[in-house]
Order: structure tokens, then sequence, then C-alpha cells
């Protein structure tokens, strides 16, 4: 005798069968007590399963998680402000060494028009083929480039004052 | 309180709005600590690794794109995060990691004695607590999360015939319990 497999009782269960297969199910059952036992054994065990019991956490679990999100938010920002405090500081450095270079280089020339030929020659022992750097250092653009070094030195000086205040508000707050 | 989507909520999140993550938080607290507890059978473990989970979720959320659901994306996490605490808890992971190819087997000493109280639920329940790691996160994925067999497979990452089998296996295994036992007389 044709015993129905397991497989296709849970198929059953779940709805996955066609119109065909559904009805050899159906002829069988009313054949077999032992396959109609199995299947009603499946459908409990299918229902009881629909009703499993849902485990509950403690009360104070989404505050305390939250809490957990905040303090990680306030690190990831003291490390940020921090980088930036350090990049800010690195820029400005930069900034000062390349003002007082140009400052030095006027100071040794007697004219515009020499400290031009010296740092032509600087850049032509130095870079040689990058023709296209060459050419920035005319008596126009030194004078372009020198007030946007200066004018970066004073929005650096700026952000950096800015992070540090906040970074100070940021350790009074932890206090 | 409109009835917000988990997408409407993350991208309120991503905007600034970190209170929001609590609706997220409140949402799916008690399904995926039910997953956990069956994972690891220990309530206490189960709630610390599910706090982790959902730090790693919120610090996660730039990388969540919206081609598949929240929810598949955050049990994939719940997941994995209970894989590697078993693991590293150094349990015997290969007996209850049972491939699906192993034969499933429930044993307990209690079976008899529960049978007789003629309790299904109760019986049944317990029974359930018994499965394997795969098996348990397979039944409670299906039945509690109303998950579908396509969903649970990207979550445990394996295909969807596995899943079927795994769910296949777990009720039939329950069944045979249940007719063992002398329900069957009950259910006709």
């Amino acid at each position: 005798m044709i015993q129905l497999s397991d497989e296709l009782l849970n198929k059953y269960i779940d709805g996955e069968l066609e119109e065909s297969a559904l009805k050899e199910i159906h002829e069988q059952l009313k054949k077999s007590e032992s396959d109609r036992r199995r299947l009603a054994a499946l459908q409990t065990i299918h229902s009881e399963l629909a009703s499993l019991k849902m485990y509950q956490v403690s009360e104070d679990f989404t505050s305390s998680v939250m809490f957990k999100v905040r303090k990680n938010l306030k690190v990831v920002r003291k490390d940020r402000n921090f980088i930036f405090s350090i990049v800010t500081i690195f820029i400005a450095i930069s900034l000062i060494i390349f003002g007082y270079l140009i400052d030095w280089a006027i100071g040794q020339s007697s004219g515009i028009g020499v400290l031009t030929e010296n740092i032509n020659n600087y850049v032509n022992t130095f870079i040689g083929s990058f023709s296209i750097v060459k050419d920035l250092f005319t008596t126009k653009n030194l004078s372009i480039i020198g007030s946007i070094f200066s004018f970066g030195i004073i929005i650096s000086g700026y952000l950096f004052f800015e992070s540090l205040k906040q970074s100070k508000r940021n350790l009074s707050k932890l206090h | 309180m409109k009835n917000l989507t988990d997408i409407e909520i993350i991208e309120s999140v991503k905007k600034g709005n970190h209170s929001d993550f609590a609706l997220i938080i409140d949402r799916y607290k008690n399904k995926a600590f039910s997953l956990l507890t069956r994972m690891l059978k220990n309530e206490m473990e189960a709630e610390e690794v599910l706090q982790d989970c959902f730090l790693k979720a919120f610090n996660s959320l730039a990388n969540f794109r919206q081609e598949a659901k929240f929810s598949t994306w955050f049990y994939r996490i719940v997941y994995n995060t209970g894989l590697t605490k078993l693991s590293s808890t150094k349990r015997k992971i290969e007996s209850e990691m049972a491939s699906i190819d192993d034969h499933l087997e429930i044993k307990s000493e209690h079976d008899f004695r529960i049978a007789e109280q003629k309790d299904f639920s109760k019986f049944i329940q317990s029974q359930v607590e018994k499965l394997p790691v795969k098996y348990a996160s397979v039944i409670n994925m299906f039945y509690l999360d109303n998950m579908t067999c396509e969903e649970i497979s990207e979550v445990m990452e394996t295909s969807v015939s596995n899943v079927k089998v795994m769910l296949y296996r777990s009720r039939n295994e329950l069944k045979n319990l249940l007719l063992k036992f002398k329900y069957s007389e009950e259910l006709l």
C-alpha cells in the first residue's frame, strides 16, 4: 500500500501543491487511516508552532541600548574633533612655514624681478620638466598665491580655535 | 502615533534623529531575543548579545541599502552574532550545529512525564527548545517572525531547499514524538 511521504504532507500543509497532487492526496487520505493520523499530527504541530512562545527582554532594555548608542556617538564625535584639530594644526604650521619662506626669499632679493628669477632657477633645478608648475611663479601669480595662502591661514586659525572650543565644551559635559 | 515603516524610521535616524532608533529596538527586541535565546539556550547571554546586535546595526546603518528588507538585514546580524558567541564560548558547536545531512533526533528524559500530562502546547514548546541551533533558528524565524523560506535562506546564507529540509525535519521529528507519546488517539 502506498504511503504519503512526510515531504508531501509538509508541502500539503504549506499549500505548495498543485491541484492534481491535491486530488491524489485527498484520495489517499480517504483510504489510509495511518496517513490521516500522520497528517493530523503534523497539523497539530504546525498550529502549535504558530503560537510559539515569545521571550521578553528586561523592561529597561531599550533605554539601556539607547544609553550605549549615545555614549558611542560621543566617543565618535570626540575622535572626529581630535583628528580635525590635528589636521588643522598641521595645515596651519605648513602655511606658516611656507609664508615664512616667501618672506625670507623677498628679503634676500633686491627686487621682485630678481626674486622671480631665483624662484625660476629653483624650479628649474628641482622640478626640471614640470614646466606647468614653473609657469605659476610669475610676478602676477605670486601675489595671487600669497593672498590665497594668507586667506588659508586665517580660515585654518578660525577652524582650529572653533574645534578647540568644541573639545573643551565636550570635556566639560563629560565631567 | 503614526505607524512608521522600518525604512522611514531608518531614514530619520540617518538624518540625525538618533532617538528614533528606539522605535526599531522596540519593534524587534522580543523577536530577536527569542531567536537568540533559542540559539544560545541562555537568556542572560542572549540579552547581552542582543545589545551588541543593536549597537552593530546602529553603527552600520550607513551600509544598509534598501535592496533587502531591514528585518532580513538585521536578523543576519543577529544570527551571525549568535553563531560567533556560540563559537567563542567554546560550546560543543559541532554537535549542536548538525548539518542538514545529519540525523535529527530529539531526546528528553522528561518526555514521558510531559506526555502524560497531555498538554500539547507545553510538550511541543519544550521540544522546540531542544532543537539544534539551525533547526531552532528556522522554526523561530518561520513561525514567530513570519519570514518566508527565501528570507530565512538570506539570513542563514544557505539555499531555500536547505531551509525547507530543516523546517520539514523539525516538524516531522515533533510529529513523530507526538505520535510516539500516544497523542495520536486524540488527533482523530
